[in-house]
């Protein structure tokens, strides 16, 4: 710094914070930028629209669960991790059944067998809807690369977190439960 | 995007493994450059390998403290190795302490740690953007600029690359442009930290994942912009005092 002096350094620091700030104040967001209306299967996008039967025939949409806490569990049966998360989330599940929340769990059923997925479900007393994506559009929409996959979604519809591999602890699942429930109106 | 690789039968989290190799990178650099600062390596490597380990650990004991009913009905979880039960604040508070502390008790200079590790931090910062880039994370606004990256079918500014070429530029300053013998203690970390807040107070204008607001504007860039202002006046001290005593 042998050609600055201080007072000199001082100036241009301030000459910087000032240039900062207004960048700063012109950077601000707007309100379209503020609004997130895509739908993607990744942290801060709403979550890709989809219609499923469940294992006992009823349809499920999910844009018509909007307004609750959800959590997205995509797995297959002969996938290990996903069968040993599954009991957590039963547990979640009915824990939190009096409020706005529910649990999906998507199965993969173009990589998976039918009969194993539902004498799985059957074994564990499952009682959270289990959807099955026959053709894998599910696991197409969320872009799926590894079982199990879980995707947490909070009442406006939008995904707060998504967790690839497992299993989850329960503590994991609890904690963001309780999360997702807090955000509910 | 690559947010996920086959091994044989195991996927593996790329982020993960790159933050892992990124770190690798970075504490190599650091020991093989702490000579320059007239550092013992050894020092170093304890320094670095008990704070991360301190840091791991404080980061869960801090999130079970946050949770302590939901802890307190699965203590096994404490081990658990996901790392979505962990609290990056308090890990790096906790890193922080053990760091001072095994720094007090070899006689380490404290500014001159810090800049011995700066270097590491910059690669850190280059990793952390590779590791957003790998998993379609920390994605730009929509854009249309003839180096728009298309990520979840929309053409975005590559803020991942932004962050990357950034935490290059100032390692490449900090490695061939700042020298520890001509500068006061301190300094390299000084810019390491003005010149991270600066960077990362224009390039979050361009951001499009996580716009938090604080009295209208960007949350980063205020807290960026607070940094800013510190190390400025810890640079002019550090630069202009140590110029007097000599």
């Amino acid at each position: 710094m042998k050609n600055m002096t201080r007072l000199n350094f001082i100036a241009v620091s301030i000459l910087v914070l000032l240039v900062s700030g207004a960048w700063i104040y012109i950077s601000a967001p707007d309100q379209n930028q503020m609004q997130v209306s895509q739908e993607a299967p990744s942290v801060g996008f709403i979550a890709p629209d989809f219609e499923l039967e469940t294992m006992q025939g009823e349809t499920i949409h999910l844009a018509d669960l909007r307004g609750k806490a959800i959590i997205i569990n995509l797995w297959a049966s002969w996938c290990g991790p996903c069968r040993a998360e599954m009991p957590a989330m039963q547990t979640v599940f009915e824990k939190y059944a009096d409020e706005d929340f529910t649990i999906l769990a998507v199965n993969a059923t173009n990589q998976d067998d039918i009969s194993s997925a539902r004498a799985f479900a059957s074994e564990l007393s499952l009682s959270y809807p289990i959807l099955l994506d026959v053709d894998g559009i599910v696991s197409d929409l969320y872009n799926l690369r590894a079982l199990p996959t879980t995707f947490f979604i909070n009442p406006e519809g939008q995904i707060e977190e998504v967790i690839i591999g497992g299993p989850m602890a329960e503590a994991l699942l609890e904690i963001r439960a309780q999360n997702l429930i807090g955000m509910l109106p | 995007m690559f947010p996920v690789f086959q091994i044989g039968g195991l996927s593996v989290q790329s982020s993960g493994l790159i933050l892992l190799a990124g770190l690798w990178v970075a504490l190599t650099v650091v020991e093989r450059m702490s000579s320059r600062h007239k550092v013992d390596p050894n020092q170093i490597g304890d320094l670095t390998f008990y704070s991360l380990l301190a840091g791991l650990l404080g980061a869960r004991l801090s999130y079970a403290l946050r949770f302590p009913s939901v802890f307190a009905e699965h203590p096994m979880n404490l081990l658990s190795l996901n790392p979505g039960l962990l609290d990056p604040l308090g890990g790096v508070l906790v890193a922080v302490l053990i760091a001072l502390i095994i720094g007090q008790r070899k006689n380490m200079d404290f500014l001159n740690v810090l800049d011995t590790l700066s270097p590491g931090f910059a690669i850190m910062g280059v990793t952390v953007g590779l590791s957003h880039l790998a998993g379609g994370t920390a994605f730009g606004l929509p854009s249309n600029v003839p180096w728009a990256i298309e990520l979840w079918d929309v053409n975005r500014h590559p803020s991942q690359i932004y962050s990357m070429l950034s935490n290059l530029l100032i390692l490449g300053l900090l490695v061939f442009r700042v020298s520890p013998t001509k500068m006061p203690k301190g300094i390299s970390f000084t810019i390491f930290l003005g010149l991270s807040a600066l960077a990362r107070l224009f390039l979050d204008a361009f951001r499009g994942d996580d716009i938090s607001l604080i009295f209208g504007l960007r949350y980063t860039q205020f807290w960026a912009w607070l940094i800013l202002a510190f190390s400025l006046w810890q640079a002019q001290k550090l630069l202009f005092t140590s110029e007097k005593k000599s």
